[in-house]
């Protein structure tokens, strides 16, 4: 029997530093994981940080290997065919008729067979440390005597199967079961009638796939006597379906078991990353350094965003952001857009996403591998809460602070805006102080320019927001000059009226 | 079956919704009113006849042709259009009509036989109808819609289908052969005809031995249903195809009666304005380049509305000109504009032009930009409605088309308008999409003139001597003045044009 796999999430042990629920939902990445929908072990992977470089090389080198689609393709039939050999052994379980919980077995062997062969073929030149002892195991367990034999058999019965052949009447509550005598076919002769006054294009239908429910939880009365009819009929076949059912009760491998429930992790991340690369957004694997702690990033996106504007067929403008060697803080301050938030949450999804190994919305990215993010943003106030917002509000910091170390990201987003702002000028004053001394990494959404000025190791940024074209929301961490234009011509360009618009959307022989 | 095509490629959706724009800033109402004659499928049917992409030449032609010989052979298509409007007259007694919209197979097979009943006559009557009056008709597209009609209802057409029809109506049971698919259920289902020495004296199921038989019990209703659904199963393809074949049938005979109705109502409007004491003409469609030339031309609506003659004009502009009227208020600028469209859009749909001779290039579309009194929804200003209706002309607008302005860009100011006006014709023309345009906005007609890039063709309204106007125009540049002073002195009595100064001297830097 072939070597145990290891887990292709893998092996590091856990550690306790999985993202809270309220960071989750203030950096957008509730609505992420919604998308996956992840559940169980695999939604604790997608919110816990991995502890170090190689962790987070073991997952990307997976996401790399993912990029070549016979790869993919064949990894993803695999994981289905072992998922629905576990569930058709269970549903066979359920189902007494023994002519269908027999065909129903032969189904879920034949399909897990040809997604072992497949993977055997395809998983030829992974690279991953994960993938390659995946094909091991399954080169192993396709070439054992025990699979041949299966095949063989398998094959025999399916043969036997797809040639059985039938008549039957049907009227009213009475059914008859014959076997096939040749009859005259009427639907060709419907076809040949009716033909030449209804075109041609008919004829060429797809046949009837409908499901029709015959085949329920509960097998029914109707379906249940045309089984038995044509068992009837073929006995020979009915038997060796039996036969087989018994040598071959439960053959799924349970190493490939638990590949299958862990394989979505990647496959739906890779899936979410392709449906928004379809509509221009851009994804790499970042470079993520537990040593250097500077942040350069070009091109990142709002992830959360990315996910709402695909919706309606836009996407967001990518935007770089740098911090160097000394830098740890960065302010941002502006008018009151929304492209600050937008800004600082892609910065806080960007580190996330980077600690557990998977791509980032970005067209490059140099990240330092964070321990954990965390989030201080604005809260409905809470009955309960006896302190009240500032109490509650400063509370929330001092938790901030006493779990951030030199290696966390934290993102504060309008802290201390139910307050004066002097007050809360001293109050943000303190906490970056205090980010400064842990020497954590922080980005700062505030209304206070002075903020911004405090020291060396902070960088301003003035968010602006492009507000021509609402369908493209994009947050520009740089100053740009006001223009006006005359209100008609301006107007004229907001309808595409002007020369090049036209041209553009006429289009035609320009001469 | 194939679609009668007596206008040409392409059916005819009387529903589709017509450039409603187009036919308000044409007054089309008029004319259609007088094709339709009080019936108000026959005027859908014009409208979208007339507001459609134009064909290719050979399409008018076609059309031109089949008026004719409407106009020769009334009683061939009266009795044409007797057995079609029988046709399209809805089944009231068929239950189909009370049940769901979304009937089982074997509904949808039982409603179509039903249906097949009332058609097969009508199917003869067509071949009755082909045999007497065929040979009359010499129009391409008569020709060809008798030669399709006897090709495809020939006697064993038909015979089969009475034959088909009959076994298709299984009153002893459902027959069909099936196999079982990778879940044990009845899949690939295949009507068939029992064999007859498989039928038994005695009434047992006419199948092969051995058999098996089960009677769903009284109370098994989930038994019933499977068994029901078994049968929609095997009757869905012969069930498809039915259906297919009677909405394709009721889609011959309705286009065919809409079709026919055209051509009376464009026998009718010939007559209409001929009475008038209109000359008509049979316009020539023309290559790409030509453009349109048409002499002592009159807007075919305006003559319907007056019951009279209205001024004529001579217009001639090539495919790459763009046309500029410009002149006195009141002087025919408007009139002209929409009797080119007019002129335009009749020779598409096959009918007479309303001018001694006129020769056209065919468009796609025609499109009217007319500068409105009101933002008509009230959400937006003046100048961005009038906008916002030029971006969709745009948006709809190909090479070839024919965009028609009126006074556009005339809510904001001249200098702004102007600047607006020309930046769009002028791409317009760079693109290829001819233009015609009527303005009073000095800088924008002169600007264009003055353009060496876009080649123009400029007519003026002219302001008699004594301010009386004739509506006739003739070539000429723009000036800047729309001559508003004759109208105010004519309404008050004043002599405010006799004070201003010349043309020339008023003429601002361009």
């Amino acid at each position: 029997m072939p070597p145990t796999l290891i887990s292709v999430l893998g092996s590091a042990g856990p550690t306790d530093g999985s993202m809270s629920p309220d960071a989750r939902r203030d950096l957008g990445l509730d609505r992420v994981l919604d998308v996956l929908q992840l559940e169980g072990d695999l939604a604790r992977a997608f919110v816990t940080p991995l502890p170090d470089e190689d962790a987070v090389r073991f997952r990307q080198d997976v996401f790399r290997d993912l990029e070549r689609e016979s790869t993919r393709v064949a990894l993803t039939a695999l994981a289905d065919a072992v998922q629905r050999a576990v569930q058709q052994r269970d549903a066979a379980a359920r189902i007494r008729q023994h002519p269908l919980r027999h065909r129903l077995h032969l189904n879920s062997v034949l399909a897990y067979l040809q997604a072992l062969d497949a993977a055997v073929e395809h998983l030829e030149g992974v690279r991953s440390e994960a993938l390659l002892q995946l094909h091991d195991h399954v080169s192993a367990l396709a070439g054992s005597p025990f699979i041949g034999r299966m095949r063989d058999e398998a094959a025999r019965l399916e043969a036997l199967w797809h040639d059985i052949r039938f008549t039957m009447l049907v009227q009213g509550g009475r059914l008859v079961v014959a076997p096939f005598d040749d009859e005259a076919d009427l639907d060709s002769a419907a076809e040949a009638a009716f033909g030449p006054l209804g075109g041609t294009a008919l004829l060429e239908r797809p046949p009837d796939r409908a499901r029709t429910g015959l085949l329920g939880d509960q097998l029914g009365s109707v379906a249940a006597f045309v089984l038995d009819a044509v068992a009837h009929i073929e006995p020979d076949l009915f038997e060796a379906l039996d036969t087989f059912f018994g040598g071959y009760e439960d053959m799924v491998d349970p190493d490939l078991e638990r590949f299958a429930r862990e394989l979505p992790f990647y496959t739906r991340y890779r899936r979410l990353v392709s449906g928004l690369a379809a509509t221009g957004v851009a994804f790499a694997l970042p470079v993520v350094s537990a040593t250097d702690p500077r942040i350069r990033v070009h091109g990142l996106v709002d992830l959360a965003l990315a996910l709402r504007l695909a919706e309606e067929g836009a996407r967001p403008v990518g935007n770089d952001l740098e911090l160097q060697r000394d830098e740890r803080i960065m302010v941002v301050s502006g008018p009151n857009q929304g492209g600050k938030s937008t800004a600082a949450r892609a910065l806080g999804q960007l580190h996330h996403l980077a600690s557990i190994g998977c791509p980032v919305p970005a067209v490059t990215a140099l990240v330092p591998l964070t321990d954990h993010v965390a989030t201080l943003f604005p809260r409905e106030e809470r009955l309960e809460s006896l302190a009240g917002g500032l109490g509650e509000e400063v509370e929330r910091a001092h938790a901030l602070l006493a779990g951030a170390t030199p290696r966390s990201l934290l993102v504060i987003n309008e802290a201390f805006a139910s307050t004066a702002a002097d007050d809360a000028r001293v109050l943000l004053t303190e906490v970056l102080r205090r980010i400064e001394s842990v020497g954590a990494h922080a980005v700062c959404v505030t209304f206070l320019d002075e903020v911004a000025a405090l020291g060396d190791g902070i960088v301003s940024l003035v968010a602006e927001v492009d507000t021509a074209d609402p369908a493209v929301r994009t947050f520009t961490l740089t100053r740009r000059p006001a223009d006006g234009r005359a209100y008609a011509r301006s107007l004229a360009e907001r309808y595409g009226l002007t020369a090049e618009a036209i041209r553009a959307r006429v289009g035609g022989g320009v001469r | 079956m194939i679609l009668p095509r007596l206008l040409g490629p392409g059916s005819i959706d009387p529903d589709a919704d017509a450039d409603a724009d187009l036919v308000r800033d044409l007054e089309l109402d008029l004319l259609l009113d007088a094709m339709a004659d009080g019936d108000a499928r026959v005027k859908a049917v014009a409208r979208v006849v007339l507001t459609s992409p134009g064909g290719p030449p050979e399409t008018v032609h076609r059309r031109q042709g089949v008026i004719e010989d409407a106009a020769r052979h009334p009683e061939a298509i009266l009795a044409l259009d007797e057995i079609a409007r029988v046709a399209v007259v809805p089944d009231r007694a068929d239950p189909l009509w009370m049940l769901s919209l979304h009937p089982s197979s074997s509904q949808r097979l039982a409603h179509a036989l039903r249906r097949l009943e009332r058609l097969t006559p009508l199917l003869d009557a067509l071949r009755v109808w082909c045999a007497t009056h065929g040979r009359a008709l010499t129009g391409d597209a008569f020709v060809e819609l008798v030669a399709a009609i006897e090709r495809t209802l020939d006697d064993s057409a038909l015979t089969r289908l009475r034959t088909t029809m009959k076994e298709l109506a299984a009153p002893a049971g459902v027959v069909f052969s099936a196999s079982l698919d990778g879940v044990g259920e009845v899949a690939g289902p295949r009507l068939r005809m029992p064999r007859a020495e498989n039928h038994r004296l005695l009434g047992g199921p006419p199948l092969r031995r051995p058999h098996r038989t089960y009677l769903i019990p009284e109370r098994d209703q989930a038994g019933f249903d499977a068994a029901a659904e078994l049968i929609d199963r095997a009757v869905l393809h012969a069930g498809d195809v039915a259906s297919d074949a009677v909405a394709e049938l009721d889609r011959f005979f309705v286009a065919l009666h809409d079709e026919l109705g055209y051509l009376s109502a464009a026998v009718r409007i010939r007559s209409r304005l001929e009475s008038l004491g209109v000359v008509l003409c049979r316009p020539v469609p023309a290559g790409d380049s030509e453009g349109f030339i048409a002499a002592h031309l009159v807007d075919a609506c305006l003559a319907l509305r007056l019951g009279d003659v209205p001024v004529g004009n001579d217009v001639a502009f090539s495919a790459d000109e763009v046309l500029v009227i410009t002149g006195a208020n009141h002087g025919g600028k408007s009139t002209l504009l929409r009797a080119l469209g007019v002129a335009q859009l009749m020779l598409q749909a096959g009918l007479p032009v309303t001018a001694v001779s006129c020769t056209a290039s065919l468009t796609r579309r025609v499109h009217t930009h007319w500068t409105r009194a009101e933002d008509e929804h009230l959400q937006h200003g003046k100048l961005d409605d009038e906008l916002a209706r030029m971006s969709s002309v745009v948006d709809a607008a190909s090479p070839g088309d024919l965009v028609l302005s009126n006074e556009s860009f005339a809510s904001t100011n001249e200098r702004e308008g102007a600047a607006i006006g020309l930046e769009v014709v002028t791409a317009l023309a760079a693109c290829g999409v001819r233009t015609a345009i009527v303005t009073h906005l000095f800088d924008l007609a002169d600007g264009l003139a003055r353009d060496a890039a876009v080649p123009t063709v400029l007519l003026r309204a002219p302001r008699a001597v004594d301010g009386a106007r004739s509506f006739r125009l003739v070539p000429g540049p723009p000036l800047p003045t729309s001559f508003g002073a004759d109208l105010f002195d004519a309404e008050f009595g004043t002599h405010l044009a006799d004070r201003s100064s010349a043309p020339q001297d008023r003429k601002e830097p361009a």
